[in-house]
């Protein structure tokens, strides 16, 4: 089991036409329905203080799916296929492949994480430039520990990773969330899905930890 | 900071969609999640009234009268003695159903009727019922819509209309609510034909679509605009036409559909529009075609209700003013009742735990609402939904604002 303490995550999910999400995920998945003919996707952001490579920033484009829940398995809060993910450091970036099959690109990017009064913000920069920036409102919150799946691929096989995610959570789907999407080619892939940049729901913690269970090898790819 | 009750780890959006190796296994973890979340709150939606839903009703026959806000009968038609006992005619003479299909034996004198009598009052030139408001929304649109069209649908859209265009195989695409800017946009964007659909007065937050910029933007676009007037129809413009009438826009809208449940007090369903509209659903619209004909006493009293709505413009006044008393006395008590403008008024909650056990205090004060929370709406944003009708007894209103103003002070909803 791999712990990662962090000061700051924030999460939204943004509506995207099912056409377009089936054509990133491998054909085992579908969409999980949001609203009708569109799904989520979302993206993540954390600020990792202390792990098994040190502090890191991570930030995490994926498609939520249906969970795979058989019945004597706990219930997950939701499951996702990450099809993109930019890590901040090498060593962050090799363990995400490595050891999870997470698609980390190759090298490392800038990411500058604020707080202004009740907005949570991530900025993501290539080099300098910006690639997107993405922002939360924060509410009150709550305790939590979650468990969530992770689909993530190689070789020919899905993978389920399971994982827990505890810490003081805001959420809420009251529309305030903002993704702005520059001139880059991680930007224009998400542009390509992503069918109304207001989030339809939005997350942030302050202060949690999220953990690694286990990698169990879920299905060949069709 | 609190921690989270157990139930609350998930709610009903939870159990929709899934994946495993046998299809019931949902059915195990919904019932382990229902366990908690029964008691802590999601029995309330089993629990039944015991008498009719007049403007008193008990849930427990033992138990006392309680307020009720909760049942839609906008004009107060569904108990009128005059409803009644046009209901018990048709009744006698049909009996209890309608024993077929309206493709076959069903379709009965008092049906046509009734769709002619709907016609006549929408401006239209033909009207087709159906079994519910739900199945008028799933059959029109699956008949009219298919693969290659783009139907455009406001975001709180009703899920019957989202279910049609499910089954029609159009492209579906979502606006944001009541957001002209966003509409034009997606029209902008939009390539074959394309179909708008809007609501008139939205359930759940009693808000209602601004029907004359719709219709300008459809015609500029070149889309077929669809109305589903389920809670406007009978009660909003001059002669109760709708919110088309209210708007003037009855000329601009392609499909007028609507209910037969809320303001008159049955049952079923309806769309009214052009002869040649009418006849291809007719045909066409499966919900209709492959299910019974509506019940006759439902049918022969919703013919008595018309001709009451149409009769009685003194029922729409009574009800406007009810809806004015109402929003004055919960607006002094400090309730917050969003951006309501209609007979359909949300009570703000927001705390998607803690209303139940706000629900539990009012009946327990004497009012009867019932809690809407996420899914239905969006995550702390939970209400009650007052129903406002003009079988109400103003006074009584008055009562129960002030009794609600107490029960939310008490649970610290408002100051």
């Amino acid at each position: 089991m791999s712990s990662y303490r962090f000061d700051q995550a924030l999460a939204a999910c943004f509506l995207a036409r099912n056409d377009a999400l089936r054509a990133v995920l491998p054909p085992n998945l579908r969409p999980l329905e949001a609203r009708p003919g569109h799904g989520l996707v979302v993206v993540t952001a954390f600020n990792f203080t202390d792990s098994e490579v040190g502090p890191y920033g991570e930030l995490v484009m994926a498609v939520m799916v249906p969970p795979f829940t058989p019945r004597d398995e706990s219930w997950p809060e939701s499951a996702s296929y990450p099809f993109d993910l930019v890590t901040n450091t090498l060593d962050s970036r090799d363990h995400a492949a490595g050891s999870w099959y997470l698609p980390a690109r190759p090298k490392p990017y800038g990411l500058r994480f604020s707080r202004d009064g009740e907005r949570r913000s991530v900025d993501l920069y290539d080099e300098g430039t910006p690639v997107l920036s993405l922002s939360v409102k924060h509410n009150p919150t709550w305790e939590r520990d979650r468990l969530y799946q992770v689909f993530t691929r190689s070789d020919g096989r899905l993978h389920r990773v399971a994982l827990s995610v505890e810490g003081s959570v805001s959420e809420h789907n009251e529309e305030t969330g903002r993704l702005t999407l520059y001139d880059h080619p991680i930007a224009d892939r998400l542009a390509d899905l992503v069918a109304d940049d207001e989030a339809l729901f939005e997350q942030s913690m302050d202060d949690g930890l999220e953990r690694f269970l286990g990698i169990l090898p879920h299905e060949v790819i069709a | 900071m609190q921690s989270e009750p157990s139930w609350t780890r998930h709610d009903l959006s939870h159990f929709r969609s899934t994946t495993g190796d046998d299809l019931f296994d949902v059915h195990h973890h919904f019932e382990q999640w229902s366990r908690h979340a029964r008691p802590a709150g999601y029995g309330l939606y089993r629990q039944y009234l015991s008498t009719a839903p007049a403007q008193r009703v008990r849930t427990d026959p033992a138990g006392g009268d309680l307020f009720n806000l909760a049942s839609y009968n906008y004009l107060g038609l569904s108990l009128r003695p005059e409803v009644l006992a046009a209901a018990g005619e048709a009744l006698a003479h049909y009996g209890l159903g309608a024993a077929g299909s309206p493709h076959l034996s069903g379709l009965l004198a008092v049906h046509e009727a009734l769709a002619d009598d709907i016609a006549a009052f929408k401006g239209q030139e033909a009207a087709l019922l159906f079994p519910s408001g739900y199945s008028a929304n799933v059959g029109t649109l699956a008949a009219l819509a298919g693969p290659g069209d783009v139907v455009i649908a406001d975001i709180c859209a009703h899920a019957s209309i989202f279910d049609g265009i499910a089954l029609s195989g159009a492209s579906t695409v979502l606006f944001r609510h009541n957001d002209m800017a966003n509409l034009e946009r997606r029209l902008r964007a939009a390539t074959g034909r394309k179909l708008v659909v809007v609501e008139g007065v939205y359930s759940m937050d009693g808000d209602v679509a601004p029907l004359d910029e719709v219709a300008t933007l459809c015609q500029r676009y070149n889309a077929r605009l669809m109305v589903d007037e389920a809670h406007s129809a009978f009660v909003y413009g001059e002669h109760g036409r709708g919110l088309v009438e209210h708007y003037g826009v009855e000329e601009a809208v392609d499909i007028h559909l609507g209910t037969l449940s809320k303001s008159l007090g049955g049952m079923g369903g309806y769309v009214a529009g052009d002869h040649t509209l009418i006849d291809y659903l007719r045909a066409y619209a499966r919900s209709q075609v492959f299910s019974c004909a509506l019940s006759p006493p439902v049918v022969g009293g919703l013919r008595k209700a018309l001709e009451l709505a149409r009769s009685e413009p003194e029922l729409r006044q009574r009800l406007w003013h009810n809806v004015a008393v109402v929003r004055e006395a919960l607006l002094a008590e400090g309730v917050d009742i969003g951006g309501s403008t209609s007979q359909v008024i949300p009570i703000m909650i927001k705390d998607d735990t803690g209303i139940f056990e706000v629900a539990r205090r009012l009946e327990a004060a004497g009012v009867y609402l019932n809690p809407v929370l996420y899914p239905a709406v969006k995550r702390g944003r939970s209400r009650f939904r007052v129903s406002i009708s003009a079988a109400h007894d103003p006074a009584m209103l008055v009562e129960a604002a002030g009794i609600i103003g107490r029960v939310l002070r008490e649970s610290g909803v408002i100051r």
